[in-house]
């Protein structure tokens, strides 16, 4: 994603001519503003035709299989499916601009109420699963990095491999059963028993929080039994990314001169590499924490799918089997919006951590 | 170095305990569900309403006959008879047109409303006005939204008259009526709730009928009321404390969406679920041995076939509609595939309807499949395509008729896809082959017989929808036979009539029926009185407990 | 001309020569060390000796495999454990499992190649045709590429097999689909590293056509660095077209 938010840095040289300053961040901010918009039109653009595309008749979905033709007819047209594309794009784009994204025909909620529902969910088990794998995989990176051609280094090496090649649903279904029906040690399927689903309204939908700020440590308790083993999947799946990476970046920074003389000038080993290296390499290693936090809201379908976790992606794949185009195009609105925002995050560390991109 | 390790060491540690702390505080305590509330898990998206003059699904069918009470229900034990639920007698005129129902005295409905014959007539007009996908059955009495109110009245408060437009046989009317779109809604509790809308051409009346709000309430008198509907999440229902009759044992039943047949068996197995209802032949093979499950079953009134579309030259001729009939391992796939969710069923009637008939003429025979091809011509085989939807048994069943028809020459390339997009091809006519499923539409046998045997139009831009018509068979003949076979008032010469159109779609048609779905049930061994009814709406939880 | 010569010194050493009498024998002796040095790295031979058994299972399946793929018995041997008659077993429709693997080879290699011919070059000449033309043309094809990006991988492939139709050719479309824009945006990083290189310049100052100074000048450049980034994808696009076949939508 090259979206390029307003450049500060530049901005700073021209301190005395305030007017040109300002000048040029609007302009700055303009071209960024276009470049969203014009980004989530293509997006809208591009899932309403998939949509409409799809060889499956959205009215089947509303009415089954059953229903006589005269209603189908009457439901098509009450649907709008029958004007022509390009008006039906009109309105579906007039409604956004009014914030209405449309009722879902599925769950027949307004779009806007599901995502709510369903977002959280995901967001929940991809901030967890990212924290997992970024304190296991740094460590774990930095730890084979140190040890390069060693035993570590091969056994680390391995271990992401795995994480990398064995596929996400097989792997998910194997902890199951070990854990869920042999060892009975965690909760299954969804985010929480049973018993408790109607015994607690959440407010934020995260429901670690919810559960832990209203005191309710029973339900906390089951929510983390529900989490466990999805978040530690999804954790070790970003972990095989992250400490890859984690380990090239601080080869390169073990090389560097700055770091001999740090040795030389009798700095013990555990703060070179911990406080030097680490925390030069964290720079790049932000960009790739933030894409792999991306990735996992983007909501993995399968993990969804495995775990029966109600969560965006298995939402949107339902909704686009039955042809549920407002559900879905709202889903990928939501995702394109994550998407762009973490890039835009990811920039801005970058320019904080990294003294290079402030200093003109 | 040394303390790099140490420290690495000591987090990694830190780690480990922290989740294994986690994990091992509470381990998970057998059969997690409470004592008054049975939870069953069942694949629930396709629900998308309700409301009863609305939904249209085997699933809400069932939660549906739980809730709401009907006119006349057919008889669990014997399903070729109906008896009162709401009414205490009926009489039918004689000249077969008028029938009047007398209501039980002191009924009431879960808010507290009585029940009169006000508040029937008043459904089946909703029915009617809003003509939503189950309307056509009580629609094909002659009942439209302008003689709605006419045809079906109430006469005083416990009086229900209904007329109908021609002598239909009495058991055709009264099976429609036990269909769950006749449901009997509170209409004192449902004005309450109704939204004003602006006519238009395509919906004449000035009011949604409750439409929107019964699509997540409910409205009945039945043993339950709806307490929640979350779309792909749950159904939950609760007890009617202030049911009529004897009243329900268990205070909650909650209906869990699970859509996998694995993650069923995992959560009935460890307790999570009381019930599993989609259990797969794999997972029901190893479900037989458990000391801690039973398995219930029932017969439905499904039937899964396959159908080759008369628009395809080869698969016409005769010969080969025959000759594919020849090249299905009937037996082994009932042996394996189908083990414990179906039998083996060759014709389009359901064992349990009137007029059910148990011909099985044909088995796997290569060698006669092969003379009927030579016979055709086609000697050297021919490909073909079929559609198939990606769900067990169908996929198996398909890919096992892909290698005995191709014992007898015929190249069958099988095109996967999702359910409604298989369905959507099948509906324009566009497939070769399908292999699916049909359930009645209500409990009597000109359901199925219209399905498989009527096609009164066989034009693409024709308004029926049967399968006859989907698959292009054009039998003006047979559509009469069907038409007849509605009217006739004596049951023993109409349950002839359906035995003889049976024969001849055995013989003719393109239609290669392969078995009737058995539904199959695990429960855990402390759920009592969970029976299977022959039809989702008879699927009761009422008489259910848990110890 | 070098017949004779070589006839009079061992092959290793006409390959390593320092001082090669042909074009032909100096990228011989590249390629010879090159493979010296390949084959001091460990993983790197466990790495090929795995491809090739693959590639060899895939040319030979006819002569490896032992029952047909797809004809299996129903109703006598389903569901079996591995024995000496079916070496990894059966599945539920009684097929030979080892068969059907040494088959599936075949169309796990199949999907791979065809996913990497049809994205690469996609995105290989989106990516230097916008670094190169920049202005305009390059907004516009960053911006789709950039529309593309924003999608959900596996939800967009879907998207596309789910209108396309099921069946492994047009998974590998929709996978081909989703996995270009990264391309693009690697070889539009590299044409902006080389675009105002001498040697561009002067190929343009001989008044090369801009189609030309992409094809035969830019693309060469930026081919090496996307084929070690579509090596590194394999494995991502063998998974994603597992991921399909798991939510059913795959072959």
């Amino acid at each position: 994603m090259i979206l390029q938010p307003p450049n500060i840095s530049e901005s700073r040289q021209t301190l005395s001519r305030t007017g040109a300053r300002t000048l040029a961040i609007i302009a700055q901010f303009a071209r960024f503003l276009l470049v969203v918009i014009t980004t989530y039109l293509g997006l809208l653009a591009v899932t309403f035709f998939i949509g409409r595309i799809i060889p499956v008749d959205p009215v089947l979905a509303v009415l089954g299989d059953r229903a006589p033709a005269a209603v189908v007819e009457r439901t098509r047209r009450e649907m709008g499916l029958d004007l022509p594309l390009i008006e039906q794009f009109y309105i579906y784009i007039k409604g956004v601009l009014q914030g209405d994204f449309g009722r879902s025909v599925l769950t027949t909620n307004p779009v806007m109420e599901d995502l709510r529902r369903f977002f959280p969910a995901t967001l929940e088990l991809a901030t967890l699963g990212t924290l997992i794998g970024s304190c296991v995989g740094i460590p774990l990176g930095v730890l084979a990095a140190v040890k390069r051609g060693s035993w570590i280094d091969q056994v680390v090496r391995i271990f992401g491999l795995v994480g990398y090649s064995v596929p996400i649903f097989w792997m998910g279904l194997l902890l199951l059963v070990l854990f869920y029906v042999k060892l009975q040690w965690v909760g299954y399927p969804g985010r929480i028993d049973i018993t408790y689903e109607y015994a607690f309204t959440p407010t934020t939908g995260l429901l670690l929080l919810d559960s832990a700020l209203q005191g309710e440590w029973d339900i906390f308790s089951s929510v983390v039994h529900h989490i466990v083993l999805p978040a530690l999947l999804l954790g070790y799946f970003s972990l095989a990314y992250i400490s890859r990476m984690t380990r090239s970046f601080m080869l390169n920074e073990l090389s560097q001169e700055y770091i001999v003389s740090a040795r030389a000038n009798g700095l013990s080993e555990a703060r070179v590499v911990w406080c030097h290296a680490l925390r030069n390499a964290a720079v790049p290693l932000v960009t790739v924490i933030a894409l792999s936090y991306a990735n996992l809201l983007e909501g993995s379908v399968l993990t969804e799918t495995v775990f029966s976790w109600p969560g965006i992606g298995l939402y949107i794949t339902n909704s686009l089997q039955n042809a549920d185009m407002n559900a879905v195009l709202g889903g990928t609105v939501l995702i394109g919006s994550v998407f762009i925002a973490l890039n835009l995050i990811a920039d801005l560390l970058y320019r904080l951590l990294d003294p290079r991109t402030r200093v003109q | 170095m040394k303390l790099s390790k140490t420290i690495m060491m000591q987090r990694k540690w830190l780690v480990a305990t922290a989740l294994a702390g986690i994990l091992a505080t509470a381990p998970m305590a057998m059969a997690a569900t409470p004592i008054d509330t049975l939870v069953q898990g069942y694949a629930l998206d396709e629900i998308i309403t309700m409301d009863p003059a609305e939904a249209f699904e085997l699933s809400t069918a069932e939660i549906s006959a739980n809730i709401y009470d009907l006119l006349v229900r057919f008889d669990v034990s014997d399903t070729s008879k109906v008896r009162g639920d709401l009414a205490q007698s009926w009489t039918i005129s004689d000249d077969g047109l008028v029938y009047t129902f007398k209501l039980k005295p002191r009924l009431t409905f879960a808010s507290g409303n009585p029940v009169t014959a006000e508040d029937v007539a008043w459904s089946f007009e909703r029915v009617i006005k809003l003509d939503k996908a189950p309307a056509f059955i009580l629609g094909q009495f002659g009942i439209t939204g302008d003689n709605v109110t006419e045809k079906a009245r109430a006469e005083g408060s416990d009086t229900f008259v209904l007329t109908v437009d021609r002598p239909y046989a009495p058991s055709f009317v009264l099976n429609c009526l036990a269909s769950s779109s006749s449901a009997v809604v509170d209409k004192k509790l449902v004005v309450d709730h109704v939204i004003p809308v602006v006519p238009s051409t395509d919906y004449k009346w000035d009011s949604d009928f409750g439409n929107d709000w019964l699509k997540t309430h409910s409205a009945g008198s039945g043993v339950f009321k709806l307490r929640e509907w979350r779309a792909n999440e749950a159904v939950v229902i609760d007890r009617n404390e202030g049911y009529h009759g004897s009243k329900a044992k268990l205070a909650r039943v909650v209906y869990r969406h699970m859509k996998e047949s694995a993650a069923q068996r995992l959560s009935l197995e460890s307790g999570d679920i009381d019930v599993a209802r989609n259990l797969e032949p794999n997972d029901l093979e190893a479900m037989a041995t458990s000391e801690l499950v039973d398995l219930v079953e029932a017969p439905k009134g499904t039937v899964f076939y396959i159908g080759l579309n008369q628009n395809n030259q080869r698969l016409a001729t005769p010969e080969v509609r025959q000759a594919f009939k020849y090249l299905v391992d009937y037996d082994a796939i009932g042996q394996t595939l189908i083990k414990g969710v179906g039998r083996v069923h060759q014709t389009f009637l359901p064992a349990g309807v009137l007029g059910e008939l148990n011909d099985r003429p044909f088995k796997l025979d290569v060698a006669k499949a092969k003379a009927l091809l030579e016979k055709a011509g086609l000697k050297d085989g021919f490909s073909v395509t079929m559609d198939v939807r990606n769900a067990q048994p169908v996929t198996g069943i398909a890919e096992s008729i892909q290698q005995t028809a191709a014992a007898a020459g015929i190249t069958i390339e099988i095109i996967p896809g999702d359910d409604k997009q298989t369905l959507t091809k099948y509906r324009a006519r566009n497939h070769d082959i399908y292999i699916g499923q049909w359930g009645q539409d209500y409990f009597d046998p000109n359901s199925n017989a219209q399905a498989f045997a009527s096609n009164t139009d066989n034009s693409d831009r024709s308004k029926n929808s049967t399968l006859a018509w989907r698959n292009a068979w054009d039998v003006s003949e047979l559509t009469a036979k069907t038409d007849a076979a509605l009217m006739e008032t004596d049951g023993a010469k109409r349950r002839a009539m359906y035995e003889d159109i049976q024969r001849t779609v055995l013989e003719t048609s393109p239609f290669i029926l392969l078995f009737q779905q058995i539904e199959v049930a695990g429960v855990r061994k402390n759920v009592r009185g969970l029976k299977l009814g022959p039809s989702f709406d008879t699927n009761f939880v009422g008489n259910v407990a848990k110890e | 001309m070098t017949i004779v010569d070589r006839s009079t010194i061992s092959r290793r050493e006409w390959l390593s020569s320092e001082k090669p009498s042909s074009r032909w024998q100096a990228r011989l002796g590249h390629v010879y060390s090159t493979w010296l040095r390949f084959q001091s790295n460990r993983l790197a031979m466990v790495g090929l000796s795995i491809i090739i058994s693959l590639l060899i299972a895939a040319a030979f399946a006819d002569l490896l495999a032992t029952h047909s793929p797809l004809i299996g018995d129903l109703s006598g041997a389903r569901l079996q454990p591995p024995s000496l008659q079916h070496w990894f077993g059966t599945d539920d429709l009684g097929r030979d499992i080892f068969s059907r693997i040494v088959y599936g080879s075949r169309l796990t290699l199949f999907v791979v190649v065809l996913v990497a011919i049809i994205a690469a070059p996609v995105g290989l000449l989106v990516g230097t045709t916008a670094g190169y033309l920049g202005g305009w043309v390059d907004a516009i094809l960053m911006r789709i590429t950039d529309v593309f990006l924003a999608f959900p991988q596996l939800i967009l492939a879907l998207a596309f097999v789910a209108s396309l139709g099921p069946g492994i050719e047009n998974a590998v479309l929709a996978i081909a689909i989703t996995s270009w824009p990264a391309y693009a945006r690697i070889a539009r990083a590299e044409t902006l590293t080389v675009r105002n290189a001498d040697y561009i310049g002067a190929v343009e100052l001989m008044g090369a056509s801009p189609s030309r100074v992409v094809l035969r000048h830019i693309v060469p450049i930026c081919t090496s660095s996307l084929i070690v980034r579509v090596t590194l994808d394999m494995a991502g696009i063998i998974l994603t077209a597992a991921g399909l076949g798991f939510v059913g939508l795959g072959a």
